[in-house]
């Protein structure tokens, strides 16, 4: 177990909790599809979930594949994604209703 | 569980380093631009006819894509222990491959899940050929699947190569860009999840 525990440096663990919590989180206000009136409007939650998303792309590229250590270019160009992608998803997403 | 330093990994390591060796982030951010254009298009499609879409999507189990989201966490963090076992000389090392093979268990709990719903979505009357939504559905969820299927191919490779006894710097490369090309497949889940079974 000590061993074990050595190859996953708290923050690796910390990260990997957040992201988990996340997905719990998302799962629990998006599940009802807004069946439920519940205190966030339906297309507020959809455009929340999308953001959680992408900060969670991130959060594994920055700690799993270890973009935290890659040069700037790289890094750069991931995080791009992220915020590029995440834009213009919930863009799309909150001109389409 | 007590205090421990850290992986025998820190000595020697450069101030930065591209995981695993160049060509894999053409392959990895590749895809990722492949992916990105299918999420748009999908939400194009989507904007056609909000109601239709939001009826498939009330189809479809969040349950079990959150489950898949979770299945793949795991598998993320099992890789990230191996990778920095086979960086280790010590004890440790040899817990590489069987993470490894941990994490390809979780790959194939994913797919297990994902013939289980495809099979009661199939049943129940959803097919690509009922509406846009379910076209791209089977499409992006298609397309990631087999992705996960490489990727499972990948952990194995990785596998054969935790067992030997040492690796070199090149082979310790192919192993940091088979791990990456897996935390892809996660990470494109992570988008897929929320954008098709989430967001209506």
């Amino acid at each position: 177990m000590t061993t074990l525990r050595s190859l996953l440096p708290t923050p690796v663990v910390v990260v990997w909790v957040v992201l988990v919590a996340l997905t719990l989180a998302s799962w629990s206000l998006g599940h009802d599809h807004g069946s439920v009136a519940g205190p966030l409007p339906v297309r507020g939650v959809g455009a929340l979930v999308l953001v959680v998303a992408m900060a969670k792309v991130d959060l594994v590229g920055r700690w799993f594949m270890e973009l935290r250590l890659a040069p700037r270019g790289l890094r750069w160009a991931f995080d791009g994604w992220c915020v590029g992608v995440g834009v213009l998803l919930v863009a799309l997403y909150l001109a389409g209703s | 569980m007590g205090v421990t330093t850290e992986a025998s990994d820190a000595p020697a390591a450069p101030r930065w380093h591209v995981p695993g060796e160049p060509g894999i982030w053409v392959v990895v951010l590749g895809d990722m631009l492949v992916f990105a254009l299918l999420f748009v298009v999908e939400l194009v499609s989507r904007a056609h006819d909000p109601a239709a879409a939001a009826a498939a999507q009330a189809r479809l189990d969040p349950g079990l894509g959150a489950v898949n989201t979770l299945l793949l966490l795991v598998s993320s963090l099992l890789v990230v222990g191996a990778v920095r076992a086979l960086r280790t000389t010590g004890p440790a090392r040899r817990l590489a491959a069987p993470l490894l093979v941990a994490a390809m268990g979780c790959g194939v709990a994913f797919s297990a899940i994902k013939i289980v719903e495809y099979h009661g979505e199939v049943a129940s009357g959803a097919t690509p050929m009922t509406n846009d939504f379910f076209l791209y559905y089977f499409l992006l969820t298609g397309f990631h699947w087999f992705h996960l299927l490489l990727g499972l191919g990948v952990l194995a490779v990785l596998t054969a190569a935790a067992r030997r006894p040492s690796l070199s710097a090149r082979g310790m490369g192919y192993v940091e860009g088979g791990a990456c090309f897996w935390h892809m497949v996660d990470l494109l889940w992570i988008v897929l999840y929320p954008l098709l079974y989430l967001a209506r």
